[in-house]
């Protein structure tokens, strides 16, 4: 078995980039606990009778458990797996997980015996999700039969006590989709996942009992920290839906009355579009969306229907979940001008415990106003890509973790530093928050029979945000030309997420390309729109 | 015929882009959801519909009800243009 221990390999970058001393003084976040677990532990004893989770369980029943409660259950669960299966620190748990009370008490079960959660999408197709498994052997795989670990309220008090897995050790595993054809895995250690917590309760300022709405999907990093972690720090009461169900979402938020709402634009689009004449709640404070750029004008008609401020913020899964945010209570001319009636809506500024810079192509910080890549250092940050030292390299170059993303600093007289982002140097798209990328999209094209050579690029969409658009050059073969896009589509479901199923499909003669074989992006879109305009559809 | 089903028709396979069986084998009264449409492709066929016919749905009008099938939308833009 392989990639039991933490990412080694390009340690002193990482090492140097993972500091708490490289944030300020002022700004560093040092959490109490050296685990998750231990968090838990330790709420669960403070305020045993506080509401953690609404949620819903597999018999479709809504559950509402403390955390005293909550514990108990994990703590079974945790028995269960070291008794049953073996399983403890060092060794590794996949978990097809969905937003429900059984994926939820699996999830933290499995962080009390010390293993690592390899996080999976229910909605993977079956090729994909074999080829992931395959990839990173877990120990154990709990899909459907999740359920089979889930115990009534159990009897007696919990022999799960002792968590020993600590600070750098493993704690949630995800794929990323990066600018390769094949997603790499992000470990989050303990440590990174507290310290992102607590930054993300200092910063939304939450108190004991405030209740968070939620709906993404926790087998993304955003939902796991947003809805359950900082709800655990905070002493919070996460209320967490199976999906978004926008005809419903608008009767949620006005009955539930949350202190905040976690989304992403596509979801602050649909409420838009549907919540008529809203009662705004009085907790509610503000909606947090991130994962993919807002428009401003989406933050002016959110705000001006409902009178509730959008705060963005920005993250990737290599960073724990935010590394920046909105700052609260804004003067209205500061919202206007950043938000709202800005070019491009800032994401904010740098969370505490992280350091955000704005780095030219030679690896220098550049002061405000210049563009560059967003880098981050920071306890918050992963310890690397799973079995991939030459990828955790270079993603730490020089001491720094590079996002991939393109920005600047803005100087702003009430919010002070503030980074706005202009672009991306990876080939990615952002389709309804998700992340896809564009040569895993067009290695699986290429992979349908037919197809020779392929090329996509990212289209924008009014609730989508971003959607893919794909150039195919076909075989001269008759069975090539009898090809259809519903045909191509049904290959690609096989092996792809829905959100990079490409929505068009051009048929072109090539695919512009560097003598290297590089795809020229500029070219490629160009083409794509000429040929669309001819009606060459697939 | 008041084309008003046939301008829905037409919307719905504008919004359907990727839609699980062809366009021609949709019935009026069967399942949007059984052809494709997700809840987002649902609420994109709101802001479309509402557009076409320069109506302005209340509350009561925004549910998955009222937008489950070609039928049930005809029926309300119906409703709301009397």
């Amino acid at each position: 078995m392989t990639g039991r221990q933490p990412v080694a390999g390009a340690a002193p970058a990482v090492e140097a980039a993972r500091s708490p001393d490289a944030v300020p003084r002022q700004r560093q976040v040092r959490p109490a606990w050296p685990s998750v677990w231990q968090l838990l532990r330790e709420r669960a004893a403070s305020t045993p009778d506080l509401p953690y989770l609404d949620i819903g369980d597999r018999s479709g029943a809504w559950c509402r458990l403390s955390f005293g409660e909550f514990h108990a259950r994990a703590a079974a669960v945790a028995d269960r797996l070291r008794g049953e299966h073996g399983i403890g620190h060092r060794t590794r748990v996949a978990l097809i997980a969905r937003n429900d009370l059984e994926s939820v008490q699996a999830l933290f079960g499995v962080l009390a015996t010390g293993a690592e959660v390899f996080l999976l999408s229910p909605n993977d197709p079956p090729e994909r999700r074999a080829r992931q498994l395959a990839a990173r052997a877990p120990n154990l795989v709990l899909g459907e039969e999740a359920v089979a670990l889930t115990v009534a309220a159990p009897a007696g008090p919990p022999a799960a006590a002792h968590c020993p897995a600590v600070d750098s050790d493993p704690a949630l595993l995800f794929n990323t989709s990066g600018s390769t054809d094949l997603p790499k895995t992000v470990v989050q250690p303990h440590q990174a996942v507290l310290t992102n917590a607590v930054a993300f309760c200092r910063h939304h300022r939450l108190r004991p009992g405030e209740r968070l709405l939620g709906f993404l999907p926790i087998s993304h990093a955003n939902a796991v920290h947003t809805n359950l972690m900082a709800p655990l720090v905070a002493g919070c009461h996460s209320i967490l839906l199976p999906e978004l169900a926008p005809f419903d979402l608008p009767r949620r938020i006005e009955e539930l009355d949350p202190r905040l709402v976690s989304m992403v634009p596509s979801a602050v689009e649909a409420l838009l579009a549907v919540w008529r004449k809203p009662r705004r709640p009085p907790s509610l404070t503000h909606v947090l969306t991130a994962a993919a750029p807002l428009a401003a004008s989406a933050a002016a008609r959110f705000t001006a229907l409902t009178s509730v401020p959008v705060v963005q913020g920005y993250g990737l899964t290599e960073t724990t979940n935010f590394s920046t945010s909105l700052p609260l209570d804004l003067p209205a001319g500061a919202y206007r001008r950043l938000m709202t009636e800005a070019g491009t809506p800032t994401v904010g500024a740098a969370f505490p415990g992280t350091e955000v810079s704005v780095v030219g192509p030679d690896g220098t910080p550049l002061p405000p106003g210049a563009t560059g890549e967003i880098c981050m250092r920071g306890p918050s940050l992963m310890t690397g890509y799973l079995d991939d030292p030459a990828a955790t390299a270079a993603a730490f170059a020089g001491g720094r973790f590079h996002s991939g993303d393109l920005g600047q600093a803005v100087l702003d007289p009430d919010a002070g530093t503030v980074f706005v982002l202009t672009g991306r140097l990876k080939n990615i798209a952002k389709v309804r928050g998700e992340q896809v990328s564009l040569e895993e999209v067009e290695h699986g094209l290429t992979s349908v029979g037919g197809i020779r050579d392929a090329g996509c690029a990212r289209t924008e969409h009014p609730l989508d945000g971003e959607q893919i658009v794909a150039a195919v050059v076909l075989d001269d073969l008759p069975a090539a030309a009898a090809l259809t896009a519903a045909a191509v589509r049904d290959r690609l479901r096989a092996t792809l997420p829905a959100v990079a199923v490409p929505r068009l499909l051009v048929r072109v003669p090539g695919i512009p390309r560097t003598p290297t074989g590089k795809i020229v992006r500029p070219a490629l879109r160009q083409l794509i729109e000429d040929h669309r305009r001819r009606g060459d559809q697939l | 015929m008041d084309g008003i089903d046939e301008r829905v028709r037409r919307l719905a396979v504008e919004v359907c882009e990727q839609p699980t069986s062809a366009p021609e084998d949709w019935t009026p009264d069967g399942p949007l959801a059984g052809y494709g449409f997700d809840s987002l492709a649902l609420v994109h066929l709101v802001m479309r519909v509402e557009q076409e016919f320069e109506l302005d749905l209340q509350p009561e009008d925004m549910t998955g009800a009222a937008f489950s099938s070609l039928a049930a939308i005809g029926e309300l833009v119906r409703s709301r243009l009397a």
